[in-house]
Parts: C-alpha cells; sequence; structure tokens
C-alpha cells in the first residue's frame, strides 16, 4: 500500500513540478511541433508518399521532444539538490523508479495528445485512430521506461544533454521501428490482425525496457 | 538495552582516500551528540552514512540494536535528516512539500501534522508560498519541518546552523529541543556557543576518526574551545 502511495506521490509530484515550469512544457511542446512543421515543408510530395512517411514524422517528433522531456526527469532533483532526500526517505529505489516513469509517461502522453491533433491539420492525415493510439500508448511505456534510467545514469555528467540522446536512441530504436512499422500497416488501412507481430515485439521491449530498469535503477542512483 | 545509533569499525573509501577509519561510536537513546572537527575530518561523511545516503566500505551500523541493511525502508523512516542541502522542491509551496514527504513516509492524517509543524516553525502563514520565494532562514526552518515531520526517533543534522541569524538558529535548537518526541540527535557544527548549550556529550574527529569523546557536564565555551585546540594540536 506504502509502495504505491510513494510511486504515485512521486509521479505526481514530477508533474505538478514539471507543469509549473511553463518554460519546459512549452518549449518542448514547441519542439515538437516544429519537427512536423519543418517536415511539412521538407517534403512537398503527393497524399500517397506522405502517408507512407507519416509515421517515421510521428515517431521522429515524438522521440526527439521525448528525449527533452525524459532528460528533466532527474534534472529538476538535480537542481533542487533533492534526490538524497528521496534516497534517504523509506521507499526502495525500484518505488521511485517507478514513479519516475509514471511521471515521464504522462508528460509524454500531454505532447501526444498535442502533436495528434496538429499532424492531423498540418498532413490531412488522420492518426487518431484508436489502435494507432494503442501503439503509441505501449511503445511510450517502453521508451519513457528505458529512458528514466539513461537519464539516472547522465544526470551526473557534465554533458548530459549529449549523453542522454547518445545512450538512450540507438537502445530504443527496435521498439520505434516497430511502432512505425505498426502505425504505417494501419494508417495503410490495415487490421488489428495485421500487426500482431509488431505488437508483439512492442509489448517484448515493454517487458524488458521496465524489468530491466526495475532492477538496475538501485545501483544507478546509489553511489 | 541497545544503543540508538552504533557504528562497529565503520570505514568509509573514495578510491584511495579514506573518509572514516574505523570509527566505532554508540550514542545511547535521548541523548543529543555534538560532532566537532575541522572541515575535512569526516563529520559530514558520518551523517550520510548514518543517513543511509551512503554505504559503509566496511564496518556495521545498527540502528536500535537492527544492523542497517543497503534497502532497510523501516530503519530509515525512523532517521529525520537536515543537510546542507535542504531537500525542498522550489517549484513547489511548503505545504506541497510537506505532503510530498508525508507520502513518502505513509503519515497517518498528514494534514493534521503539517499543520502543526508548519506552525511550529512559524511558517503557517506562507504555506501556500512556493519555497523558492523563501529565504535561505525560512528555507532551513522548512527544511527543519521535514526532518521532523514524520516524528523521527533520530535527527541527524548536517551543520543546520550554516547561513541562520542568531534568532533563526536559537528558533531551530529550540524547535528540536521541545519538539514532543523522544530522540536521539547528532549534529555537527563549527560553533561552540551553541554546542556547549545544546549537547549532552560531543566527540571531535580528525582526519576520519574520533579522536575525544566528552560528556558536556557544564563545560564552557572557552574549555571546549581549549579541548579543541589541544585535541587537534595532538596534544590530547
Amino acid at each position: 500500500m506504502n509502495y504505491w502511495k510513494a510511486v504515485f506521490a512521486i509521479a505526481k509530484k514530477d508533474v505538478i513540478s514539471e507543469l509549473r515550469n511553463r518554460e519546459i512544457i512549452s518549449s518542448v511542446l514547441l519542439f515538437a511541433v516544429l519537427t512536423l512543421i519543418i517536415f511539412h515543408f521538407a517534403f512537398t510530395a503527393d497524399q500517397k508518399t506522405i502517408l507512407s512517411l507519416a509515421p517515421g514524422m510521428l515517431w521522429v517528433a515524438f522521440a526527439f521532444s521525448g528525449v527533452l522531456s525524459i532528460n528533466r526527469a532527474f534534472i529538476s532533483e538535480k537542481e533542487d539538490n533533492c534526490m538524497e532526500g528521496l534516497l534517504a526517505s523509506p521507499v526502495s529505489r525500484d518505488a521511485i523508479f517507478l514513479g519516475k516513469a509514471i511521471g515521464s509517461i504522462v508528460f509524454m502522453l500531454i505532447i501526444e495528445i498535442v502533436v495528434f491533433p496538429v499532424f492531423t491539420l498540418l498532413y490531412n492525415v488522420s492518426v487518431i485512430n484508436p489502435i494507432v493510439i494503442l501503439v503509441t500508448l505501449l511503445a511510450t511505456i517502453g521508451f519513457v521506461s528505458i529512458g528514466i534510467l539513461f537519464s539516472a545514469l547522465a544526470v551526473n555528467t557534465r554533458a548530459r544533454e549529449m549523453v542522454l540522446p547518445i545512450l538512450f536512441l540507438p537502445t530504443v530504436v527496435p521498439l520505434i521501428i516497430a511502432a512505425v512499422s505498426a502505425t504505417s500497416v494501419i494508417l495503410d488501412g490495415g487490421k488489428f490482425s495485421d500487426i500482431t507481430q509488431y505488437m508483439l515485439i512492442i509489448v517484448a521491449f515493454d517487458i524488458i525496457f521496465v524489468t530491466v530498469p526495475f532492477i538496475l535503477f538501485r545501483y544507478i542512483v546509489e553511489e | 538495552m541497545s544503543y540508538a545509533i552504533e557504528c562497529k569499525d565503520l570505514t568509509k573509501r573514495f578510491g584511495d582516500f579514506k573518509a572514516l577509519k574505523n570509527v566505532n561510536l554508540s550514542v545511547d537513546k535521548n541523548r543529543i551528540l555534538a560532532i566537532l572537527g575541522h572541515n575535512g575530518a569526516g563529520k559530514s561523511t558520518l551523517i550520510r552514512v548514518l543517513s543511509t545516503i551512503m554505504h559503509p566500505t566496511e564496518g556495521k551500523v545498527f540502528i536500535d540494536g537492527k544492523e542497517l541493511k543497503e534497502d532497510d525502508t523501516l530503519l530509515r523512516s525512523k532517521i529525520g535528516l537536515l543537510s546542507h542541502n535542504s531537500y525542498l522542491y522550489s517549484n513547489l509551496s511548503a505545504k506541497e512539500n510537506l505532503k510530498f514527504y508525508s507520502s513518502l513516509y505513509n503519515l497517518k492524517d498528514p494534514d493534521k501534522r503539517i499543520d502543526e509543524i508548519l506552525k511550529k516553525v512559524n511558517l503557517y502563514d506562507r504555506r501556500n508560498d512556493r519555497v523558492g520565494t523563501y529565504s535561505r532562514g525560512m528555507t532551513q526552518r522548512l527544511s527543519l519541518a521535514r526532518a521532523l515531520l514524520h516524528q523521527p526517533s533520530i535527527l541527524l543534522l548536517d551543520e543546520p546552523e550554516t547561513g541562520l541569524d542568531r534568532d533563526s538558529m536559537e528558533l531551530l535548537w529550540e524547535i528540536v529541543r521541545t519538539d514532543d518526541t523522544e530522540r536521539t540527535v547528532i549534529f555537527t557544527s563549527h560553533n561552540f556557543q551553541s554546542t556547549v548549550k545544546i549537547c549532552d556529550e560531543f566527540i571531535i574527529m580528525k582526519k576520519g576518526s574520533v579522536v575525544h569523546r566528552q560528556d558536556n557536564n557544564g563545560i564552557t565555551e572557552s574549555d571546549l574551545e581549549k579541548i579543541y585546540s589541544e585535541v587537534n594540536e595532538g596534544k590530547k
């Protein structure tokens, strides 16, 4: 009981704290939308080509704005020197990991909620589809979970803004490829049964990307 | 009867450097122990090891007779820590910060306790203001409220007077002494005046070792200064 109370308290604190810092949320959202606008002007292609490029463009926007938001997960603890306060409290390290991950997933979902309609408006491709949303949600869980581990690792390095994407993006490539492929099939008129193999890959990576940080997190945040 | 805190052959290494060298220390329950020593003597490292933020390289720590393990959440709930850092989130209000920590410490009826402790540190009127707008003294008082929130039986204070004016210092010690809970207090300090007033006993650390231990017994500030100088010059 106390475990989950602590997990949700950490997640809630992170979300409130980040939303109050309007500079962060607005710059991350602006970055995601700008990425889509740049692609819009870069690719002056017909609708069929746009449809084939759409999932990739969508995930480029998610991935790069996601890196920015995941980077924040521990910077706020570092700026306020609060990490030791968390470590000294009677909360297990994996509860801290889960709280941080849930907080960042919520933050990333906010980005996705904004990006989806903007994308639909710019490219005239409706990505607001229950299966696309499910694919995005599942991929976000794995993406953020492993990102939190790398964020905790990178936060104490001098060039943390550089270190995180260098370590993190190559690791999540298989997950992004599976999400892009699944989204592509659905936007092309496919059904859920057509993306089963991609969904299995996403779920498998979710399990790995949640379990591994859950176990390793304590070794990274302690001395 | 078990000690509130007991260290056995405690050693902490950072690479080749030994910050703590075979520290053996036992503190009875409900005592106030002051840790004195020059900068780099190992005072803060000792506090950090006792608070479980750091793990000892060698040796053992016992809290209420139970050995402190790496992920012992139950023993950690008995400890309150006031460090150089406030551990407070500048974007959150005083009340939100304490509410957050009350969830981590699983407090029953947190709102009542939060109001009570905020009144005690004279911050009740500013409870909804963001901590980022607080002065150093107010932040330190709120940090003390955070450390005392869960009514710990052991309170660790690492140079709690840093940056405080005289009034704030007096208020800080008054709160520590008059809080209802019976507790053992261990604090580090460079201030001999408050040390002789507050502590029941004191130790002096030098180069990672405890080199002197003495009961207070009404010692004066000048006596303490003399002892401190002699110990550090190696005469005692």
